[in-house]
């Protein structure tokens, strides 16, 4: 092992976007050819503390060191001349370039202007064998596969004349085989003497690839230990900020009613395998499983978002099929997706329209509009939810994250749908709004809905559900019946 | 008192709102509407200014008919700009349409009937250009302006160089006659008719919404539930059908058709309309607003008209206002956003 | 993967796809051709031939500059107005001082050309402003101010020097002297896109404007100076204008748009940016002068051309490879028209 050299070295960083507090006092120490672990729950800070340490943002107090001389950031682009390279999660690859194109873009050692294909391959050919990569040059980008972006991505980085490289989840939307492949080449690049950072959910592969691992929580660092001195289990107890708990949730019924939804075989496109599951009126079950293990996709499946290949789905003993988002809401089934910008929302529309939007009051195109009858609507739903402000005219991109998702929710749930399907509920929501939003799911137990929640987030899984269907590389690997921990699910879907 | 933490991006305006007339004359929209007004004032006032009896009946008149043709397809331009989308081919629809109902009645067919097919013809265009947008998914851009060299091609092909002057009588009244012995041109009251039905489509029926919808956030309007293809691709075939009837009425006032019918007009009709504050990435403005616009632009043409600027030079105008529609309430309503 | 029989069919294959389109071209060419000659011998005469080579090098000259627009995922919609301008006023300025030369009205052409283009691409790129909504600004205000200028008179150009009539229809080697310009930029620019670094980042910048933002390959100056080149282009067939036509007056340069779009579209430049190729748009030129002699001599009247041009380019649309793929992935997928995103293909269960 060659001598370890601090590379990098950030101290008592500090950032808040306003009153919001996310990173405080983060210590961090970047050692040449080894791997950083860092891992910790949405929110915790992770996001930030890359932009920082990239260059994107700047830091209100604490100081950052690049081999014992202190430096300031200005942008992404100053940081990339002191080499330091951030991956993102979306490999950005040109999909109408070659992969050795695509490789030799943006500085790093390719001095002359000229370059002809062959060149490019030769070179490419050659770095990417540095690296352990097993990519043909001459491939198409459009022609890669996530997992093979990733690798581009890195060599990339090297390409560049990185010292740093920061790989924010390289692996959430990648297969076992490929998520390997990205380890390895890691390694490779550790291996070379690069201070890696390597950011990511994924417990048990950030155990597989760091040398050191770093819990954050709340914007602070908890530790920093030896892979070897942590166990997975200490790592989430640390995540989530407290010993194994019970989940309580006193109401919880000891019978749900009769079957309501029911898949079996279920089958995407590149999206999961042969599922089969089972919701009853009256129960929240949960689909727990890392990004892309397949549950989203069964769940875009149900709501007409995505195809089935095969299998069935029946609802209240009928078969169904449903081939578009209008279908489904036909059927009764109902949706609150996960990215209310892009998905859910019409920004500049008043709060009242994006409750009513349509498939409301008949779901003929000639259907008369009734704006009183629309707004009184709104209002009562702005009640029960607890939408704030009451003001159903105000536009509701003026709302707050928390009750804006309120509004999607009052949108489902004014269908009186069968089954109400959340994908990550409680994503951007603040600590208030997400426990009333909590409250309410609960709530609709008891007026025989049937719900299924998808979630990254663990404690609300453990907060919400009955039952948990566990998936993994697009398959179903088992189930969880409550009480369950946050810690039982993360360890079970990992 | 107000409740900061769920208040959302904190808007400064917890000072005393006690000039909600200020704030409203703020609202981009109602700025730009204030612009508009403005504008047709100056326009008026030059207009009377300078030309003799620029405010007589006959004027009046000659406005209406002059411009009556195009009003009518800002009308479906603007539900297709709302929608998010937007339709360069309209201009070629209509000369084709002019086309196809000159050489039906050659073919020695009865009027009425050279009418239907025209109109057929152009419903189909805009059902070509509604298909290829929805289903095979070619963006409306790119499309119509192929679309335009299509129709625009056909419509020479089918007329050569000859200019033809065969048209049925009701069309030609249809054109330029008044009703009853009032300065009113027929055309204007179709164009109202129509205005009046668009403007009760978009507020009371459920498909004006989802014009709304679609164009404030196409991928939420799918997942809401709107059928979202279905609605564009009638959007298109309405505008390809309201281009048909203007060049119907366009070969009835001019009493003749040939290959430069329709040529370049899908400018002056997306000036119109983008200045009418409908916003040129859609899901906002109003019907009021284009209205306003059309009633400018017509008396904008009118003067050009009377002081005999050529063609060119009313291109190089519009061209103007078209970058003036576009740049205009985006900018306008950045600095609001700024502000707040 | 070891180098076998496999690797090599691959690396054909992977030839072959890439440049199907050329081929498919030069089939369709030689078919033409073929046809025609067979209808009628005139078609394969010199003089036909330098015709339609004529032609062929007007569009690809102004097709360059249009095409290195497109391929940065924009437009250029005033490439028509700005030829016609610059061939007024070149014609003018040469009618009033033919001592200048063809080199002088060159150099006036060309920066002509440029601060046109520069309007352009000041308010794209550095403005953020639609393409097409600017372009068709420009293309009528530069229509306008064409009008302006020429009002209703005409030039006449058969009585300029020689030297400069002979500039574009001028025979080397029975070729006119256009395709060999033609040739030279067409091989200069092929050049910078095939063997250059910064060629490259024209191609990136249209393929993944985002991340050519983030890795800082700066598209802004990359799509200024496309906009500049085009204004160029189109002053370089501007100062040729008056050498190939007799009379120059305010409609020059109004057929240049559609026709120079077909040709770019035909020849492969996706108009979504990122993929083109010169011999690609040379074969776009060449297919479609030869269409509009070849439909002449077959018998179809030539006020079919523009059907036919429209025609063409809203097939060139249409297949293109984005929209095949689409097609396909909307077949598996139901997300209505949402652009695919990063990852392309089934990554979890396979």
């Amino acid at each position: 092992m060659q001598g370890r050299t601090v590379t990098l070295e950030a101290e008592g960083i500090r950032k808040a976007f306003g009153a919001q507090v996310a990173l405080r006092d983060v210590d961090l120490i970047l050692e040449s050819g080894s791997i950083h672990g860092i891992t910790g729950e949405n929110g915790a800070g992770k996001s930030t503390l890359i932009n920082i340490l990239g260059g994107i943002l700047q830091p209100d107090s604490g100081s950052l060191s690049l081999s014992g001389g202190r430096v300031a950031l200005r942008d992404a682009e100053d940081a990339r001349r002191h080499g330091i390279v951030v991956v993102h999660q979306e490999p950005m690859i040109f999909r109408d370039l070659t992969v050795g194109e695509n490789l030799i873009l943006g500085n790093g050692d390719w001095k002359s202007r000229y370059c002809s294909r062959k060149s490019i391959e030769r070179y490419a050919r050659g770095m990417l064998a540095d690296l352990g990569i097993d990519l043909d040059p001459g491939r198409d980008g459009g022609a890669l596969t996530a997992g093979e972006g990733q690798l581009v991505e890195l060599a990339r980085a090297v390409n560049r004349g990185a010292r740093v490289v920061i790989l924010d989840e390289p692996t959430s939307a990648l297969s076992t085989t490929e998520s390997t492949m990205v380890l390895d080449t890691t390694r490779a690049l550790a291996g070379r003497g690069v201070a890696v950072v390597f950011v990511s959910h994924r417990i048990s592969e950030v155990f597989r690839v760091a040398d050191r691992i770093t819990v954050l929580r709340d914007g602070r660092k908890l530790c920093t230990e030896r892979a070897g001195e942590l166990t997975p289990r200490d790592v989430v107890a640390l995540m989530l900020g407290r010993p194994p708990t019970e989940a309580d949730e006193g109401s919880r019924p000891d019978r749900a009613g009769g079957l309501v939804l029911s898949g079996r075989g279920v089958s995407t496109f590149g999206g999961v395998r042969d599922a089969s599951f089972e919701v009853c009126r009256g129960e929240i079950v949960g689909f727990a499983g890392l990004r892309g293990a397949g549950q989203v996709s069964l769940v875009e499946a149900l709501v007409g978002v995505q195809k089935m290949s095969r299998g069935s789905l029946e609802l209240r003993g009928k078969r169904i099929e449903p081939r578009s988002p209008a279908e489904a809401r036909d059927l009764g089934l109902a949706y609150l997706a996960e990215d209310r910008q892009r998905e859910g929302l019409f920004p500049w529309f008043s709060v009242a329209n994006n409750i009513c939007v349509s498939a409301l009051q008949g779901s003929r195109w000639w259907s008369r509009l009734r704006g009183a009858w629309e707004r009184g609507l709104a209002k009562e739903w702005s009640e029960r939810l607890d939408i704030r402000p009451r003001d159903v005219d105000r536009p509701v991109n003026a709302l707050s994250g928390g009750n804006q998702q309120k509004v999607l929710l009052a949108r489902c749930l004014a269908e009186s749908p069968m089954v109400l399907t959340l994908n990550n509920p409680g994503r951007g929501v603040d600590v208030g709004a997400k426990q009333q939003i909590y409250e309410i799911v609960r709530g609709l137990r008891a007026r025989d809905l049937a719900v299924i929640v998808v979630s990254e987030d663990l404690e609300e899984l453990a907060a919400l559900c009955d039952r948990l269907y566990l998936f993994h590389q697009g398959e179903v690997t088992g189930q969880l019946t409550a009480p369950v921990s946050p810690e039982d699910v993360a360890l079970a879907i990992s | 008192m107000i409740d900061i933490e769920e208040e959302g991006p904190a808007r400064q305006k917890n000072a005393v709102p006690e000039r909600k007339w200020m704030i409203k004359a703020a609202d981009p929209e109602v700025m730009w509407d204030g612009l508009l007004v403005v504008l047709g004032a100056i326009i008026l006032i030059v207009a009377v200014a300078t030309t003799s009896s620029f405010l007589s009946t006959i004027n009046a008149t000659l406005i209406g008919t002059n411009f009556g043709y195009v009003a009518i397809m800002c009308l479906s331009m603007a539900c297709v700009i709302l929608c998010g989308e937007i339709d360069l081919s309209v201009g070629a629809t209509m000369g084709l349409s002019a086309a196809v109902l000159v050489r039906v009645i050659q073919a020695g067919a009865p009027g009425w009937l050279a009418a239907v097919v025209a109109l057929s013809v152009a419903a189909g265009c805009g059902a070509f250009n509604g298909f290829m947008i929805s289903y095979v998914g070619v963006p409306s851009l790119v499309l119509t302006i192929g679309s335009l060299a299509l129709f625009s091609g056909i419509q020479q092909g089918l007329l050569g160089s000859g200019s033809f002057v065969n048209l049925p009588g009701w069309l030609q009244t249809l054109g330029v006659a008044n009703i009853g012995s009032t300065w009113v041109p027929i055309v204007v009251v179709i164009v109202v008719v129509e205005a009046v039905g668009l403007v009760a489509v978009l507020r009371w029926l459920r498909v004006g919404r989802d014009l709304y919808s679609i164009g404030c956030n196409r991928v939420a309007a799918y997942r809401a539930g709107i059928r979202v293809n279905r609605t564009v691709f009638w959007v298109f075939v309405v505008s390809g059908l309201n281009s048909g009837i203007a060049g119907l009425l366009y070969a009835g006032a001019i009493a003749s058709v040939d290959a430069t019918v329709g040529v370049n007009i899908e400018l002056l009709v997306i000036a119109t309309v983008l200045l009418g504050g409908i916003d040129s990435f859609g899901g906002r403005g109003r019907v009021g607003g284009v209205l306003g616009a059309i009633v400018v632009m017509a008396v904008l043409t009118d003067f050009m008209v009377l002081h005999e600027m050529t063609t060119t030079w009313q291109s190089l105008v519009v061209g103007m206002l078209l970058i003036c529609g576009v740049i205009g309430p985006a900018a306008l309503r950045h600095r609001a956003s700024r502000l707040t | 993967m070891p180098i076998g029989r496999s690797e090599i069919a691959r690396r054909v294959a992977t030839l072959l796809r890439r440049n199907v389109r050329e081929f498919v071209l030069l089939v369709v060419i030689l078919v033409l051709s073929l046809l025609t000659a067979l209808k009628s011998s005139a078609f394969l005469s010199a003089s036909n031939l330098q015709g339609i080579g004529l032609a062929a090098g007007m569009t690809f000259l102004v097709g360059l500059g249009e095409a290195s627009v497109i391929v940065t995922r924009n437009i250029d919609a005033s490439i028509g107005s700005m030829t016609g301008l610059v061939a007024y006023i070149s014609a003018d300025v040469m009618s009033h001082h033919p001592g200048l030369g063809i080199g002088g009205i060159a150099l006036i052409g060309l920066s002509l050309g440029a601060i046109l283009g520069s309007v352009n691409g000041y308010m794209v790129a550095r403005r953020g402003f639609p393409s097409i909504l600017v372009t068709l600004g420009t293309l009528y205000v530069y229509v306008g101010a064409l009008y302006t200028i020429a009002g209703a008179k005409e030039i006449v150009t058969t009585s300029f020097p020689s030297s400069y009539q002979s500039a574009a229809t001028g025979l080397f080697g029975q070729v006119p002297l256009i395709c060999w310009y033609s040739l030279v930029l067409g091989l200069a620019v092929h050049g910078f896109l095939r063997y250059t670094r910064r060629g490259r980042y024209w191609l990136a910048v249209g393929s993944n404007p985002n991340a050519s933002r983030i890795l800082a390959l700066r598209p802004a100056s990359t799509v200024f100076t496309s906009y500049v080149f085009s204004g160029m282009c189109c002053g370089i067939v501007g100062v040729l204008w008056g050498a190939v036509y007799p009379t120059v007056d305010a409609s020059a340069g109004s057929t240049v748009l559609l026709g120079v779009l077909a040709a770019v579209l035909v020849g492969g430049v996706s108009i979504w940016g990122g993929q083109g190729s010169v011999p690609g748009i040379a074969l776009g030129a060449i297919l479609l002068a030869l269409l509009e002699s070849s439909l002449i001599v077959l018998g179809v009247s030539p006020f079919w051309e523009s059907a036919v041009q429209g025609g063409v380019i809203v097939v060139a649309i249409s297949l293109k490879r984005e929209t095949i793929t689409a097609l396909q992935r909307r077949g598996r997928s139901l997300r209505g028209r949402q652009k695919m995103r990063g990852t392309s293909t089934p990554a979890a269960t396979s």
